[in-house]
């Protein structure tokens, strides 16, 4: 089938953008950003109000911004962005088309639409549920109607990048396997669509709860299915990151996987075993069998962990491999002297590595395991971990694919070229330092999310309310 | 041990500050570049290209000392702090 399309060949980097899917990745991607900033102001204040001596908010508005802050950041920032680096996989990588334009635009309409309902319904202040939202604790029901018709949205745009997929199948646009970066994305869409799925699953009965047409959702239903949604989201920002390491090791050293195969093979593995981390959060939970648990938190999830370590290994690896071949052989580490440490593209992605590795990776497998997940459980070690997988992770990985982006495909020269190289350096090694006095505290035994950690004002009344006694 | 939370937290947000500054401030005033050139249809990826690498594929073998030096590390930290945890456990939790 012909379609009448352009194709624009970006003289820096050598990539070919189809007109619509250029025009779709730039509009997610900014969307994104305009999300990470909603998302920053807010960690501002949950930040100021947790450092004991500021104690900045009142107890209503902290519970406010930090549903906000967390959903604006692990949900709106994490998966428009990564709708960007599905259509980019798919259609730039592939030199193919976009399937769809219309729906394309269709889903991105339902997504934004989603997600301005859901701030909306938050920042009205009844919907103070955490993101958890854990029922029967009930939010106004346009915060669940907002996350569904966002999770309808994304699920289209999946939708639109495995018909892009099928597109360029079709038209022969790539010769033998599809790239390793859109493959690793392909995984990204795989888990996206079994978690927005498992989030339709249980906030659309919770939904018809808060409009009075069921009257009851079980809540260890609820934690069970929601953390498929919950802790999915972050495997799908994974997916996601990793394969974007892998696309930054090939444009900035011109880097190949050390074994495509054995890559490919733990994109697969997260397919079938990394949702089932999820289980961890539930350890503590007297409804679900110990076996249920030990299954799915140490025999399963070891296997994601495999799939983690395989990445880790390979990714770095590719990089030594290419500054080896260009030269850089004395000793066991001139490679990553020499590595352009001025390339903020670089620096986000390595810096990101070792912080996902060594601060989100050994603390998730010690958290996951059952008997030692009680000296943490609900403390801020959580966040503190769960900081150093999304924000270490994710979320300094696509700063970096950012970086990129603005001249290739925004054709726009990054100002203050001065500034640039630093910022990576800059935020990530404060996160390294925040998760790491986060999980120390949590040690100690701080509470999470908790607005007075002390308790001091138990006593006080609450929102003109006297404590329940 | 808040405090110093509070204190990273804030140094960590001016870095995302900053990351938005540069990025929002490079669409609105940073120089325009060359778009390049724009066809009816797409090209054939030339090998040279510098996309090349990571729109193909391939593998090298292991020849990665430093990785290696470095997983190890890695996995020596791994160790070491999963016993710390059952440490901290046998001393909160007796078995008797």
């Amino acid at each position: 089938m012909t379609v009448s399309t352009t194709y624009r060949t970006c003289p820096r980097s050598g990539l070919q953008f189809e007109d619509q899917a250029e025009k779709l990745i730039k509009i997610n991607a900014f969307t994104a950003i305009v999300a990470l900033l909603v998302g920053g102001i807010l960690a501002l204040g949950v930040v100021l109000t947790r450092w004991p001596a500021v104690h900045l908010l009142p107890a209503d508005t902290f519970y406010m911004v930090l549903t906000a802050h967390g959903l604006d950041m692990l949900i709106y920032w994490m998966i428009f962005f990564e709708v960007a680096v599905m259509y980019f996989a798919a259609s730039t990588l592939l030199r193919c088309r976009i399937a769809t334009p219309r729906i394309a635009w269709a889903a991105y309409a339902l997504m934004l639409v989603g997600a301005v309902i859901n701030n909306i319904a938050i920042f009205q202040g009844e919907s103070s549920v955490m993101m958890t939202s854990y029922v029967p604790m009930m939010a106004h029901w346009s915060f669940y109607l907002g996350l569904v018709v966002f999770a309808v949205g994304a699920l289209v745009a999946c939708g639109v990048f495995f018909g892009t997929l099928v597109v360029a199948q079709r038209e022969k646009t790539y010769e033998g396997s599809m790239p390793l970066v859109t493959f690793g994305a392909m995984t990204a869409a795989i888990i996206a669509v079994f978690t927005l799925l498992s989030g339709a699953i249980i906030l659309v009965p919770t939904l018809f709860m808060s409009w009075g047409l069921v009257d009851h959702v079980d809540p260890l239903a609820y934690r069970i299915i929601w953390w498929a949604l919950g802790h999915s989201s972050q495997q799908i920002n994974v997916a996601a990151h990793i394969s974007i390491w892998y696309a930054v090791a090939a444009i900035v050293l011109g880097a190949k996987p050390m074994s495509e195969r054995v890559s490919r093979g733990a994109f697969l593995l997260y397919i079938l075993f990394l949702q089932l981390a999820s289980a961890h959060h539930i350890l503590a939970d007297p409804g679900v069998s110990t076996e249920w648990k030990i299954v799915n938190t140490s025999y399963f999830m070891y296997f994601a962990v495999l799939a983690s370590m395989i990445h880790a290994l390979s990714v770095p690896g590719a990089m030594e491999v290419a500054q080896r071949n260009r030269g850089f052989n004395k000793g066991l580490f001139e490679w990553l002297r020499k590595a352009p440490w001025g390339n903020p593209v670089f620096s986000s992605i390595f810096i990101s590595l070792v912080g996902f590795g060594f601060l989100g990776g050994i603390t998730g497998v010690m958290m996951g395991t059952e008997q030692l997940n009680l000296l943490i459980h609900n403390t801020i070690y959580v966040p503190g971990h769960f900081h150093a997988t999304v924000v270490i992770g994710t979320t300094l990985t696509f700063m970096g694919m950012t970086y990129f982006l603005v001249p290739v495909l925004f054709r726009r020269e990054i100002i203050n070229p001065g500034l640039a190289p630093i910022q990576p350096f800059l935020f990530g090694f404060a996160m390294y330092a925040f998760t790491i006095v986060m999980m120390g505290a949590g040690t100690l035994g701080v509470s999470r999310r908790h607005w007075d950690m002390a308790f001091t004002a138990m006593h006080w009344p609450m929102n003109g309310r006297a404590p329940p006694t | 041990m808040m405090g110093l939370v509070g204190i990273t937290g804030v140094i960590a947000i001016i870095g995302g500050a900053l990351f938005i500054y540069l990025v929002v401030g490079s669409l609105l005033w940073g120089k325009k570049l060359d778009g390049g050139k724009v066809s009816n249809t797409f090209v054939f990826l030339n090998r040279a290209a510098p996309s090349a690498p990571l729109q193909t594929y391939g593998s090298a073998g292991f020849v990665a000392p430093g990785t290696f030096a470095l997983t190890m590390i890695f996995l020596l930290t791994f160790i070491l702090y999963y016993f710390v945890n059952w440490k901290y456990l046998g001393q909160l939790w007796g078995l008797s």
